[in-house]
C-alpha cells in the first residue's frame, strides 16, 4: 500500500521548459523514501506539487489513498512539511513560532515543549529566531513539522547547515520516529551519503525524469552488479591470457588483472588455473562501486 | 470557528511585529504633541474658545492633524507590513500546507489588517481623552461644564474609519500581489500624494486615497456621500484581491 503515488505528473514553466516528465512516485506507507538528485533535478518541484503548493498541470497524486484535489485539508492535517529553506517569523521566539501553528492545528500546547526538548532547542528562551544560526532554524522547522503529529513528513533537504553531529541527531530522530509511531517519511536530498544510513526506499530523479526507484537493497545489488574483481599476480600478461582463453573480459590497471563481477565459484577456477599455469596469486580482491558512484553514474546519463 | 483559530493565529504574527509598533506609536504620536504643548504653556481644553464645546474642538483639531497625511500613510504602511509577513519571511509555503481553505486565510488575514486600523483608531481616541484630562488634572482646572459628546465620537471615528477603507483595501492587494514591499509602498505613497495634490479636481473622488483628505479639509465641500463612495470601492478592491489571491499559481 502506498501512502503518497502519483502518475504521469508533469509540470512545465513558463517558456514550455519542462521541469518535470511523466513522474511516478511510490512511496510506501511506513517506509523512509530517499528522493535523491542533483539540484534542479526537479525534487523541490515535485515535493510542492505534492503539498499543492503549485498548480497541477498534468497527472494525478494521490496521498493516503486519496486523491489531494479533493481531499486537501483532510490529507494536510496529517502531513507534517519543510520545503526549502526554513519558514519562520523571525521576529517571534520559538515558541511563539510553533504557536502559531498550534492554534491552527488545535494541538495540546504541551506539544510546544515536547518538540522544542525533540530537536533540542528548549533552552531558546525569548531568543528571536531571526537571530538563529541557520542549524537551530532547521531544527525548528522540524519541530513544526512534528508539532501535530502527522502520519506523513515531507522534508526537503532537512540537513542542510547542520554540522555533522546535528545530521547525525536529525537522522536518529527520523529513524526513531519513523520505527516507534509508524510515520511514513519523503526526504529529499542531492547526497545518498547522506540518507542512505536511514532509508528504506529511494528514488533517483535528474532532469524531471525518474531514473530509479526501488529499496535501498535493490540499489545496493545494482551496486554489487557494477563492482569488479581485481587479481595481484606474478605475471599479468599470462594471466591476462588465460583468462580470454576462458572467455572472460579483463583489463590491466597498475599491474593488476581487473575483470567484471562473476560468480564465486568462477574466481576459485580461475585462481586454481593460474596456479596450475605457474602463476603466482597474491592477492584477489572485489573492487565495489560505492552508492555514491552509481547515483552519479545514473545522474550523469 | 476554524476563522477564529486562523484569526488567532494570523493575530499572533502580529506580536512585536513593525505594524505593530507603528499602531501603538501612530496612534499616540498627535496626542502625545498637544499633550507637552498643554504642559508647558500651562493650558487645558478649557482655555478653547468658550462659546464651543472645547471636547470637540480638541477632538476635531486632532484628527484634523491626522487625517490628512498621517492616518492614510500609517494605514498604507501597516496594511502594506501585514500583508508583507509571509513574503518577508519565506511563510507562504508553510501557511498554504496547514489545513485550511485558502478563503480562510485570505479572510483572516484581512480582518487582522482591518482589526489593526480598529486598533489604531482605539489608541488614537484613547490619545485624545488623556492629552484633554491629564492637562486638567494636573493644573487642577475642572473639566469643561458642557457634556462629553460620547456619540458624536464614536459616529466621527465610524466615519473616518470608512474614508480609510478603500486604502487598506488597494494597499492589501498590492501586497499580496507583489513580493517586493516597496511597490506597495511606493504606490501607496505616490496615490497618496497625488490626491493630495489634485484635490481640487472634480473627479479626484475616483482616487482610493482620497477620502481620508476630504474629510481633513473641512473647506472642500462635496455634493455626493463619500462614505458610500468609500465603501463600495472597499468592497470591489476586496473582491479583486480575493481574486487574485485565489487564482495564484504558485502558492509558496
Amino acid at each position: 500500500m502506498y501512502c503518497i503515488e502519483t502518475n504521469n505528473l508533469t509540470y512545465k514553466f513558463s517558456g514550455n521548459e519542462t521541469v518535470l516528465n511523466n513522474v511516478n512516485l511510490q512511496i510506501p506507507t511506513g517506509s523512509i523514501y530517499g528522493f535523491l538528485g542533483p539540484n534542479g533535478a526537479g525534487k523541490t518541484t515535485t515535493l510542492r506539487l505534492v503539498l499543492g503548493l503549485l498548480k497541477k498541470q498534468q497527472g494525478t497524486i494521490s496521498i493516503f489513498n486519496k486523491s489531494f484535489d479533493a481531499n486537501r485539508i483532510e490529507i494536510l492535517k496529517n502531513i507534517g512539511s519543510l520545503i526549502e529553506a526554513p519558514s519562520l517569523y523571525a521576529h517571534l521566539n520559538a515558541k511563539d513560532n510553533l504557536e502559531i501553528l498550534q492554534k491552527v492545528y488545535q494541538c495540546p500546547k504541551s506539544r510546544i515543549g515536547e518538540v522544542l526538548e525533540i530537536v533540542g532547542l528548549s533552552e531558546t528562551g525569548k531568543k528571536k529566531t531571526g537571530k538563529f544560526s541557520l542549524g537551530m532554524k532547521q531544527r525548528l522547522s522540524i519541530a513544526i513539522a512534528l508539532l501535530h503529529n502527522p502520519t506523513l513528513l515531507i522534508l526537503d533537504e532537512p540537513t542542510n547547515g547542520l554540522d555533522p553531529n546535528g545530521i547525525h541527531e536529525i537522522r536518529e530522530l527520523l529513524m526513531k520516529i519513523n520505527a516507534e509511531h509508524k510515520v511514513t517519511i519523503l526526504i529529499s536530498s542531492h547526497l545518498l551519503s547522506e540518507i542512505e544510513k536511514m532509508v528504506t526506499h529511494v528514488g533517483i530523479i535528474n532532469r524531471g525524469v525518474v531514473l530509479f526507484q526501488g529499496t535501498l537493497q535493490e540499489l545496493q545489488l545494482k551496486q554489487s552488479q557494477s563492482s569488479s574483481i581485481c587479481f595481484d599476480t606474478s605475471n599479468s600478461e599470462l594471466a591476462l591470457e588465460i583468462l580470454k582463453a576462458n572467455n572472460i573480459a579483463a583489463t590491466i590497471a597498475n599491474g593488476q588483472v581487473i575483470i567484471s563481477a562473476v560468480e564465486k565459484e568462477m574466481i576459485a577456477k580461475m585462481n586454481s588455473e593460474f596456479v596450475k599455469n605457474k602463476v603466482e596469486v597474491y592477492q584477489i580482491a572485489t573492487i565495489k562501486d560505492d552508492l555514491e558512484s552509481i547515483f552519479i553514474d545514473l545522474t550523469k546519463n | 470557528m476554524k476563522f477564529i483559530y486562523c484569526f488567532r493565529s494570523e493575530w499572533l504574527k502580529t506580536k512585536g511585529s513593525s505594524a505593530s509598533w507603528l499602531c501603538l506609536i501612530g496612534g499616540f504620536f498627535i496626542p502625545l504633541i498637544y499633550l507637552i504643548v498643554f504642559i508647558v504653556y500651562h493650558k487645558t481644553i478649557n482655555d478653547y474658545y468658550p462659546f464651543f464645546n472645547p471636547w470637540r474642538k480638541h477632538y476635531n483639531e486632532l484628527w484634523q492633524n491626522m487625517a490628512g497625511f498621517l492616518l492614510p500613510m500609517g494605514v498604507i504602511l501597516a496594511s502594506s507590513l501585514i500583508a508583507q509577513l509571509e513574503y518577508k519571511n519565506n511563510t507562504w509555503k508553510q501557511v498554504h500546507t496547514t489545513p485550511q481553505s485558502f478563503t480562510t486565510i485570505f479572510l483572516a488575514k484581512f480582518a487582522v489588517v482591518l482589526f489593526m486600523t480598529f486598533k489604531f483608531f482605539l489608541f488614537f481616541t484613547i490619545g485624545i481623552l488623556v492629552s484633554g484630562i491629564i492637562p486638567c488634572l494636573i493644573f487642577d482646572h475642572k473639566f469643561p461644564l458642557v457634556g462629553f459628546p460620547a456619540y458624536g465620537f464614536l459616529m466621527g471615528s465610524v466615519k473616518i474609519f470608512i474614508t480609510c477603507l478603500p486604502i487598506l483595501a488597494i494597499q492589501f492587494l498590492i501586497s499580496l500581489k507583489f513580493k517586493n514591499f516597496l511597490v506597495g509602498i511606493g504606490i501607496g505613497l505616490l496615490g497618496l500624494i497625488a490626491s493630495l495634490i489634485g484635490m481640487s479636481w472634480k473627479y479626484i473622488y475616483l482616487s482610493p486615497y482620497s477620502y481620508t483628505a476630504m474629510i481633513a479639509f473641512p473647506g472642500v465641500k462635496w455634493n455626493f456621500n463619500i462614505y458610500i463612495y468609500a465603501f463600495v470601492y472597499f468592497l470591489v478592491l476586496s473582491g479583486i484581491s480575493y481574486y487574485l489571491y485565489i487564482s495564484k499559481k504558485e502558492k509558496g
